[in-house]
């Protein structure tokens, strides 16, 4: 490996450090975001009111997610694993 | 080509069919239907534009879609256009010799240059979609559709089918979906393909390349608590026939990267991919700001392994307008028979590999890539949202020809119900 992708290698790794530190801090940071992620209780249908926000859904643009899938599937060498696929194309 | 458009034209017709026949069974419902009639149109409309930096590949994509929501479901009918230009790499290697010949990518002119590694092109893409949801029962929803896509060197037909089960407390939704796409791959200029690791200056033509895929993909989606939703999929692609890129070459070349030869691309002709995807939606505690975080390991039987994570914060600024700051990290490891080129011998000749497989497509080498994005948008109206967003993907390739691409993504959207 060249010295030059040993740094871009070196940088992808701080980028994913600082990440994942980020999501750490905030976690530390009075937020508490882990432990109100993975409280599992009970929800009444009474309480699903934040749930039945746009914003809310697993899929929120149903658009921007086909169109990203299909820039990603066109410049990258994976794809798949959110939805069933639709149409491929011959993308240069 | 010509067959395709028959096909676009009769799906048109069977989209027109399906979006109208709901309305004429509404009119002769019964009064509980007429109660239940809450009938909404939404109509979506986005254009975008995806720019490559060095003049590479540029392309303005307008798309609209028609949803029709009604109580026992929805039908959504999609047209994509695409307009595509741009010089892209063939994966030969750069040369001032003109000793190398590589005809031009998908609908693109040869050009009389001394430096075949990348080629222009432009091309048009059409794709018309639709999909039906119907709700079987009070926890049973089916959903199926197909999609039709059209260019100038690729025709693809794809039907898919999936059921969603919901648990009684409707906390737990299960998934389970199918999809088979037909795909016919050819040269715009031979309307065939090239042979497999043919010398390029030798082209021996084949007929046009056939490729058939099944996808299934099984998910779980959980209501963690009255702030979080977790889903979690897995999923299997398997495809056979062609998979090689007709345009695509790989060049031969001594340790001082002189080009002996180039070569057409060599795929295997079968491919067997697999991932695991999980996603986390939650709300912040006491705000309506939401985060969006999801994770996807992917391996396939080309050697390729990738791992995605996504992360989007929308920030809620009133109840109009939100801000959605947006960060991916993609990075994946090179197919087993990519190459940034092929080897000579003392005697100059090439070194052809024994398996007949070998590739020099930036796309299959290792590669690491972060998209960084912001995204606006505000409520015109009770039922019209606009929305803008700007994203800057950066790409590191490890041994391709060209080792870096960025492009700068731009979109803009517009919807609206009635």
């Amino acid at each position: 490996m060249s010295r030059q992708n040993r740094i871009r290698e070196g940088s992808f790794r701080t980028l994913l450090t600082a990440v994942a530190l980020g999501v750490v801090m905030l976690s530390l940071g009075g937020c508490s975001i882990t432990h109100d992620v993975f409280d599992v209780t009970e929800v009444k249908p009474w309480q699903r009111g934040a749930l039945a926000r746009d914003d809310m859904q697993v899929i929120n643009d149903a658009m921007e997610q086909a169109i990203d899938d299909h820039i990603y599937f066109s410049r990258e060498g994976s794809t798949g694993g959110v939805v069933v696929q639709g149409g491929g194309c011959g993308c240069n | 080509m010509g067959r395709l458009r028959q096909q676009l034209s009769a799906a048109s017709c069977a989209l027109l069919a399906v979006a109208v026949a709901p309305a004429n069974a509404e009119q002769s419902g019964t009064a509980t239907s007429q109660l239940a009639k809450a009938r909404i149109w939404e109509v979506d409309t986005s254009y975008l534009s995806y720019r490559e930096s060095d003049q590479r590949v540029s392309v303005g994509k307008a798309v609209a879609t028609l949803v029709r929501d009604r109580e026992s479901g929805a039908v959504t009918v999609s047209a994509v256009h695409d307009t595509m230009s741009g010089a892209s790499p063939t994966g030969a290697l750069r040369s001032d010799s003109p000793a190398s010949t590589v005809t031009s990518v998908s609908g693109g002119n040869s050009r009389n240059s001394l430096d075949y590694s990348r080629s222009e092109f432009t091309d048009t893409r059409r794709q018309l979609g639709v999909g039906i949801e119907q709700e079987l029962s009070p926890r049973y929803t089916l959903s199926y559709g197909g999609v039709v896509s059209d260019e100038s060197d690729y025709e693809s037909l794809g039907i898919n089918l999936s059921l969603a089960r919901e648990s009684s407390d409707r906390l737990t939704t299960l998934t389970a979906g199918l999809g088979w796409i037909d795909d016919s791959i050819y040269r715009s200029d031979t309307g065939g393909t090239p042979e497999p690791l043919g010398n390029v200056q030798r082209p021996r033509p084949f007929s046009e390349g056939k490729r058939q895929t099944v996808d299934a993909l099984l998910g779980i989606s959980r209501v963690l608590n009255r702030l979080t939703v977790a889903q979690l999929n897995v999923s299997l692609t398997a495809s056979d026939g062609y998979h090689s890129d007709p345009y695509k070459v790989i060049s031969a070349a001594d340790d001082d990267d002189r080009i002996v030869a180039n070569f057409h691309d060599s795929r295997p002709d079968s491919r067997l991919r697999g991932s695991v995807f999980g996603k986390l939606v939650h709300q912040l505690r006491d705000t309506q700001h939401s985060l969006h975080l999801s994770y996807r390991l992917y391996q396939d039987d080309w050697g390729i392994s990738s791992q995605t994570a996504d992360l989007r914060y929308r920030h809620r600024l009133d109840g109009q307008q939100y801000l959605e700051p947006h960060v991916r990290l993609y990075r994946q490891r090179a197919a087993d028979f990519y190459q940034r080129n092929l080897t000579v011998d003392e005697g100059s000749n090439p070194v052809m590999p024994e398996d007949g497989l070998a590739s020099a497509d930036y796309r299959l080498d290792a590669l690491s890539s972060v998209t960084l994005g912001l995204k606006y948008g505000v409520k015109l109206s009770r039922d019209a949202e606009l929305r803008l967003r700007a994203e800057y993907l950066d790409q590191h390739f490890s041994t391709a020809v060209f080792d870096r691409n960025s492009a700068v993504i731009l979109q803009a959207s517009f919807s609206i119900g009635f």
